[in-house]
């Protein structure tokens, strides 16, 4: 899915840019020139503002969060070093996933009286997460249903991000992403209605 | 147990290559799984909702990839000497190179101090030069969502305030060079034979860092810099301020998002300390573990502050990074001598599992917790037994043998992770992490290796068991087996050991978020203790809603009680943080109960409300007399107008709580009580005459006061302030009975401010009663 977005972001006029110049390369390059920096915004900038907004359900704050993700990244730039199995969009998203988690966390101590008072108790429980079928059936909704250590996991995915990358964002082992793929999907199916392959018709069979 | 480990791999890979958009994807994966994807996919995908709106990428992206402005290349190469004489063989050293404004950000600070420097920087700037700037100031900071402050916060910010001439002082005495930020630098554990500081200056130094914290997270600048000593400021931030202000738009471009993006992202957080000892030159040198750099830098950072004593209080004197966290000491699966556990007992494990009845909850299986138990300080020889144990579980732990690692925990603490009902996923769940352990040992490479946990403390328990106190940074998860491990990735952790055949075991082990103290923390009181000492009310709920008391830090239980609004309650001294961020206190009520508030739920008790004009807060402070109490409840600021010589009309909406401690009436009348304040000095005697219309509300509320009795009142006032960002204090004065009773005062004025001294303004209550 990252390089389908890829494809649809537009290159900026002002930078020399090979489409398929590395990320990698383009870090190099970002390092003596910002507009290299340009390249690598257009590339991710709408993946990471999605994930944002799934995190914080807000646009106001998705559109701050994505601000500080890239103003925090290109900070940080010059002391990035590319760790074997690592890449640059684990990397971006372990800001952002960070950047996601200050932000509740801030928005939760610094939430006007009333939206607190409204917090008090207990959130959504899973039943009214998903109640409601149809329109309950967004994307936010299916997350909202999982424990929230899938739920990250999830919307990493979303993101485009692959086992490893997933693994190196939350801190956890390859493994454990895996596992809580595993579980994650296995509430998916069921929350999206796909039949189980026993009882599908031959026709449902990709 | 393989089909099951191959239908992980063939999910992850299935996804993997689905996220690269390999279009003919062979799979393993069951057909309905792979639709599942799919159809998540798809979902997101037309999630119009998630979608950015039209032109916000497009104005952002100019603001992230712009370069500073010009001429910030035009320092020169400055030879800054070490400011820290090199003591018990460390020193924090500074680098010559050259700089620019740009650059200068990208180097790799202690987030917190850097944090702390920009918002200095921009304070200074900003209070003491906008006049002079003002022709060079762009309209506007681009608006791409960031306030023109920092978020308020009212917490701990109870310092006096340097001076406007001190600040200057600094100023004209820079040289004008950038300095070099520092080096990142090898952390050395704490010399053996050297003492752990004391657990009083441990809670001093911890006071120091949280009121910097939350004085920068109001945007406090003076008072902040009260925090760090001369020495600092004059060698790292001065020269950068007086360089920085001789440049064109430096109000403009550089307070972009950079700086706010820092500033507003990286001060909510408190690091936590970890360890501490006495420099042979009477400083002290803190570890601290920084989530706030972790945040920014992407990966759990150590953070080491040096503190001088100033005054009698320990002022932030230098701070430096740690790139890998903690100091390392990697343990060899070698020095592994535990025989592992037996295979079949994870067979038993799964049947115990199995047995297990299952319920309709959707909540996550709990563990019990565990008070933190109080104890003496342990021998030399219990010492030395929980260190050989500690060692162990890393050592073990470095085998990459599960079986092997989980020896070094006793039986019951391994049953106790067996929930005794779940829900069928969670059971199913639990059964398919059984059926997966891993059995066969998994190498681990050397850089993975667990370090040796840093032991801060060790206690003899009554029960015979030990206590170890350690700070732990690491992640179980790269053994493979982080469904079983019981502690964060950082932080300070309790464990109880519990004596085996020729070792002591983990048998129980709780995360402590807050720091545990030096040599002496035997004797905390900050834990829950079997006996209850008296109740010592720290806090208080929210005034403004009942709030939920809950056995645990998260929303999956049901509450035990349900606290009235401002119910007091004493801190335990534990906090936690959940899944979804939120913040939790372990607080006890005046009738013993014991759970856990949620951040927003309670309020400290300081004294005084110490405001920023034009903002408005939900803390409150109190203060009592002989027989009257008054709190501050609700500050509510909203601005009006403008007077003609620019300065803004507040309104002041206050609420207050009057109890009447005394034994006779007190008789509250319409304009007893009177708040004054954010344009200038304001006393008890003489009440600011520019705040008018300071009413009670209803008037009808008024009246007297029974003994045991207490009242809200809503107070109005009109406030002239000066331009908004100015410090100021309400006071709040209290009549009855026609004499004043009490007040809150907390007299402001810029030049009676004293400099730099970091004493404690507080609020003094005073009476007329005797």
């Amino acid at each position: 899915m990252i390089d389908w977005l890829r494809a649809q972001q537009p290159v900026a006029a002002d930078v020399t840019a090979d489409v398929s110049e590395s990320d990698a390369d383009l870090i190099a390059r970002a390092r003596v020139d910002r507009a290299a920096f340009g390249v690598l915004f257009d590339r991710h900038a709408e993946s990471v503002y999605r994930y944002c907004y799934r995190r914080l359900g807000d646009r106001n704050a998705a559109e701050d969060a994505t601000s500080q993700v890239f103003t925090r990244a290109m900070l940080a730039l010059p002391g990035y070093r590319e760790r074997r199995g690592s890449s640059f969009v684990a990397w971006l998203f372990a800001i952002a996933h960070n950047v996601a988690t200050d932000a509740t966390r801030r928005d939760r101590r610094h939430a006007p009286l009333d939206a607190a008072a409204g917090e008090m108790d207990t959130g959504p429980t899973v039943e009214e997460a998903v109640l409601g079928a149809e329109e309950a059936r967004s994307v936010r909704a299916l997350l909202l249903a999982l424990p929230p250590d899938q739920r990250r996991a999830m919307e990493l995915r979303l993101a485009g991000l692959t086992g490893p990358e997933i693994a190196d964002v939350l801190g956890r082992s390859h493994r454990a992403v895996k596992m809580l793929q595993f579980r994650a999907i296995g509430t998916l199916r069921s929350l999206l209605g796909v039949p189980s392959a026993r009882t599908k018709s031959e026709d449902d069979q990709p | 147990m393989s089909d099951d480990r191959a239908h992980l791999d063939a999910l992850d890979a299935y996804w993997n290559a689905f996220a690269r958009n390999v279009v003919a994807i062979e799979s393993d994966l069951d057909s309905d799984l792979a639709a599942t994807i799919r159809r998540f996919h798809a979902l997101g995908d037309h999630d119009a909702e998630s979608r950015p709106q039209p032109g916000f990428l497009r104005e952002l992206r100019p603001i992230v990839t712009t370069d500073p402005p010009a001429g910030s290349d035009a320092c020169t190469d400055a030879a800054i000497s070490p400011r820290v004489t090199p003591v018990n063989g460390t020193t924090i050293s500074y680098r010559s190179t050259r700089h620019d404004a740009g650059r200068l950000l990208f180097h790799r600070w202690s987030v917190l101090a850097g944090a702390a420097v920009l918002a200095l920087l921009l304070g200074i700037a900003w209070r003491l030069f906008t006049p002079q700037a003002t022709g060079d100031r762009p309209a506007q900071i681009p608006a791409i969502g960031y306030a023109a402050t920092p978020a308020s916060s009212n917490a701990g910010c109870d310092v006096q305030p340097r001076s406007s001439a001190n600040l200057v002082s600094f100023l004209d005495n820079a040289t004008g060079a950038e300095p070099t930020p520092p080096t990142t630098v090898p952390i050395e554990n704490r010399p053996a034979g050297t003492a752990a500081i004391d657990r009083t200056t441990v809670r001093q130094v911890q006071t120091t860092v949280e009121e910097a914290v939350a004085c920068l997270a109001r945007g406090d600048v003076p008072r902040s810099l009260a925090l760090y000593s001369d020495d600092f400021i004059a060698h790292e931030l001065a020269p950068v301020a007086a360089w920085r202000v001789t440049q064109p738009n430096w109000a403009g471009q550089v307070l972009t998002a950079y700086q706010l993006a820092l500033i507003s992202t990286a001060l909510p957080s408190i690091p936590t300390y970890v360890d501490g000892w006495m420099l042979d030159d009477g400083r002290l040198q803190i570890i601290f573990s920084d989530p706030a750099v972790a945040g920014v830098l992407n990966h759990p950072e150590t953070t080491r502050m040096i503190f001088a004593n100033v005054d009698g209080h320990w002022l932030i004197d230098a701070a430096d990074i740690q790139e890998s966290g903690r100091p390392t000491e990697k343990i060899s699966p070698d020095e592994c001598t535990v025989a592992p556990i037996s295979a079949d007992e994870i067979d038993r494990w799964r049947e115990l599992v199995a047995a297990i009845t299952p319920v309709a909850s959707p909540s996550e299986p709990t563990f019990p917790r565990f008070d933190v138990p109080n104890g003496v300080p342990a021998s030399d020889t219990e010492w030395a037994a929980a260190n050989r144990t500690m060692r162990q579980f890393a050592a073990c732990n470095n085998t990459g043998d599960a079986l092997r690692a989980l020896a070094i925990f006793s039986q019951g603490y391994l049953e106790r992770r067996i929930p005794q009902t779940a829900d069928p996923a969670s059971k199913a769940t639990a059964i398919a992490d059984l059926d997966n352990f891993p059995t066969a040992p998994t190498p681990i490479p050397a850089a993975d290796w667990r370090s040796m946990p840093l032991l801060l403390h060790v206690v003899h328990l009554a029960d015979g068991r030990i206590g170890v106190y350690f700070s732990e940074i690491g992640d179980l998860s790269a053994a493979g087996f982080d469904y079983v491990s019981p502690f964060p990735t950082t932080g300070i952790v309790f464990c109880s050991l519990v004596p085996a055949s020729d070792r002591y075991l983990i048998d129980s082990c709780e995360p402590i978020d807050r720091p545990v103290g030096g040599a002496d923390a035997s004797n905390s009181s900050d834990f829950a203790s079997p006996t209850p000492s008296a109740f010592s009310p720290t806090h208080r709920s929210r005034a403004d809603a009942r709030v939920n008391l809950r056995s645990d830090p998260s929303f999956d239980n049901d509450p035990i009680d349900v606290l009235d609004p401002g119910t007091p309650v004493q801190f335990l001294g534990q906090t936690r943080v959940d899944d979804g961020g939120n913040f939790w206190y372990r607080v006890r009520t005046e009738d013993g109960q014991t759970g856990w508030l949620r951040a927003e739920a309670f309020a400290s008790l300081s004294n005084g409300v110490d405001v920023l004009c034009g903002h408005s807060y939900s803390s409150w402070g109190a203060a009592t007399t002989n027989d009257v109490r008054v709190s501050v409840l609700n500050v509510e600021q909203v601005e009006e107008g403008k007077r003609p010589d620019g300065t803004s009309i507040m309104a002041v909406d206050v609420a207050v709580e009057v109890e009447n401690r005394g034994a006779g009436p007190v008789a509250i009348e319409p304009n007893d009580i009177l708040v004054s304040g954010c344009n200038g000095p304001a006393t008890p005697d003489a009440a600011d005459p520019l705040s008018d219309s300071t009413t009670l509300e209803p008037p009808e509320a008024a009246g007297v006061l029974g003994p045991g009795e207490s009242r809200t009142f809503a107070v109005v006032g009109h406030v002239v302030a000066l331009p908004a960002n100015r410090i100021g204090r309400l006071t709040f004065l209290v009549e009855a009975n026609g004499t004043r009773v009490g007040a809150i005062d907390c007299p402001l004025a810029d030049a009676s401010l004293a400099p730099e001294a970091k004493s404690s303004v507080g609020c003094s209550a005073t009476s007329d009663r005797s």
